[in-house]
Parts: structure tokens; sequence; C-alpha cells
């Protein structure tokens, strides 16, 4: 009877230590960059989930990304700003495994050029009125905030991703965003329904078009094919400085 | 029969986020999740009218399209032409339609 339950003992010891072994991490996650996007890859002894949460700030890592259930973990991040130091952990769905840092590649940003003799004596002489220059931010926002529905974010990647080349959903929305920002500080052509509020823009040199709600949110983003779709858009048409709405 | 300015023209999905036009024309760019119908691109852009793309719709079966939203629980495409047949005809109907003369036997 002993040795009946000293076998026993033995054999739940063995299934329990084998049923609730941590996960561990074999070596230390490997980053590859360029200027906009940045691969992590771990590994880990035995297969489980891929996630990764990252941010420019390590008490707040405010992005995430998932992959599939795996020994090999690799997870490729887009849309990331040049010459910026990410901050990231790497885990399972139920434990945070290790933390890092990678830097985007991209160098320092270009030193402004030196304005001219003219420009340098119109500064002392009218020292208030130099403006800020317009510059389009490299990053946008999370897909939640810059797109109307996100229920339709995927039959719109689907439908019209490739008109930019776009990986995911997640770029397309931020593509269409930073469309929207470019298009402000390059004064392309907008129309504005007054009827919704919605906000329709065109470029010419590239054929790419968006809609915006009232609120700034992407509706549609896509580059139509008929040469006259443009001309056939409803609304006044309206210059940056008349957009009711921010979406910086 | 409830009635919203939030249904598709085409398939007669009645939950769209928002009316296919406003008021003055433009286009809401949805994408509709039943049929895929976009307004102000399938149309506009690509040259397909409405009772066109109902048609090759219908000749596909019929099918949900929407990758991102599943269909409502109990979706049924015939129910829906249905109705979108019913709207078409009381939206025809000018005024009060007579009353129906009941004769007690």
């Amino acid at each position: 009877m002993r040795a009946f339950v000293h076998a026993l003992v033995g054999v739940i010891a063995c299934l329990s230590g084998t049923l609730l072994h941590a996960v561990e991490l074999i070596g230390e996650p490997q980053t590859r960059t360029t200027a906009y996007t940045a691969t992590i890859q771990w590994r880990t002894d035995v297969e489980c989930g891929t996630r990764l949460q990252f941010g420019l700030n390590p008490a707040a890592l405010d992005r995430k990304a998932e992959g599939a259930v795996a020994r090999d973990h690799t997870l490729q991040l887009d849309a990331l700003t040049p010459a910026t130091t990410y901050y990231f952990s790497v885990g399972s769905a139920r434990a945070k495994l290790a933390t890092g840092t990678f830097t985007t590649a991209g160098g320092t940003p270009a030193a402004a050029p030196q304005p001219s003799l003219i420009r340098r004596v119109l500064n002392v002489i009218t020292p208030d009125k130099k403006e800020a220059p317009a510059v389009v931010p490299a990053q946008a926002p999370p897909t939640r905030q810059t797109w109307g529905h996100l229920d339709s974010l995927q039959d719109h990647f689907n439908r019209h991703g490739r008109d930019f080349s776009s990986k995911t959903p997640d770029d397309y929305a931020a593509k269409a965003w930073l469309f929207l920002q470019r298009a402000r500080t390059e004064s392309l052509p907008m129309k504005l329904d007054d009827t919704d509020g919605t906000l329709r823009v065109f470029d010419p040199s590239t054929r790419a078009f968006a809609a915006y709600n009232g609120a700034g949110m992407t509706k549609t983003f896509f580059k139509p094919g008929n040469p006259t779709y443009w001309q056939r858009q409803p609304g006044r048409v309206v210059k940056p400085a008349d957009l009711r709405f921010s979406s910086r | 029969m409830k009635i919203t300015p939030n249904f598709c023209p085409v398939c007669g999905y009645d939950k769209l986020a928002e009316p296919p036009r406003n008021r003055t024309g433009g286009a809401s760019m949805e994408i509709c999740a039943c049929c895929g119908f976009q307004f102000g691109v399938t149309d506009d852009d690509n040259g397909v009218s409405i009772d066109d793309y109902r048609q090759r719709w219908i000749t596909d079966g019929m099918p949900w399209t929407s990758a991102g939203k599943k269909a409502p629980k109990g979706w049924n495409p015939q129910t829906q032409l249905g109705s979108l047949a019913l709207r078409a005809t009381l939206s025809r109907v000018k005024g009060r339609p007579p009353r129906m003369a009941v004769s007690m036997v």
C-alpha cells in the first residue's frame, strides 16, 4: 500500500511539473530595424502565444502586436518614426518574458538650411512674424482614433489597401490619416459638404482620394480610376484654415 | 415595419452606419456589409448602377460580403430583398392608401 501511495505521489508530481511548467525565454529577443519598421524575434522553450507591447515611454507601453502560438516568435512593427527609441516587452498571453529597446534608423533630422542674409535681416526687423514650419508628423495615432467606423476598416483595406501598398488595415488607416495631414500642410484640393460635414480631399499628382467625417476620422481612402471623379464630388472648396476640427 | 434611412438600396440591408446619400446627394462612401456596394465608389467611380449590381449579387447567390462584420443572427437575404421591394412600393404610394371596403355577410 505504501509503495502504491509513493508511486501515486510521484506520478502527480511529474504531471504537475509538466502541466504547470512556466514558459521560459531562450536567449534574448533579437531586433532588426529600418527607418519605419522593426522586426522582433524571440524563442521560447514551449509553444505559447506571441504578445508584444511597445511605446515611447517604458512606463506606458501603449501599443500592442500579437502573433500565433509558436516556439519561434516573430513580429513586425510598422509605421514607426525614424530615429526614435522604442521600449518593448515580449511574452505570452500569461506572462511577460523580457523587456528591451530598439532604435529606428534614419539618423538625426537634417539641419535646417542657413537662411539668406536678407532673410536674417528681415528676421531681426520683424522677429514676431516668424512662423513655425509646417511639418507632417511621421506617425499616426492609434487606428481607433483615426478611422470612423472601425468594423468597416477590414473591408476598405481589402478593397483599397493595395492602392497604397498597405500591408495591414492599421497601416492603411495610418496612411489615410497622414494623407489628411499632408493635405493640410500642402493645401491639396479639399471640398467640404456642409450637409453632413464630410471633407473630401484629392491629390492630383498621385490621384489619391479620401473622405473624412466631421471629426476628421477617415471614411474611405482610395485612388479613383475615373478621370472626372474629383470634379463630380459635392461640396464647397475650402482651405486648411477653414477646417473646424483639429486632427493632430 | 421599422423605416430607417440607413438601408442599402441594392440589397435592403438596414443596418448601415449612415444613409447611403445625404439630402444633397453626397455619398457616404460606406461599403454595404451585406452586398459590398460602396456608395460613391461602385456607382460614381466604377459606373455600376444599383440595379445592375443587385442583379449580379443575386446571380452570385446573394452572399454576405463583409470580412470585418458578421451577418446578423437569422439573416435572410430573400426576406431582406422582400423588405426592399415593400419599401419601394410604399415610397411610390402618395398619401394614404384607399381603405378596403368590408362587407358583412
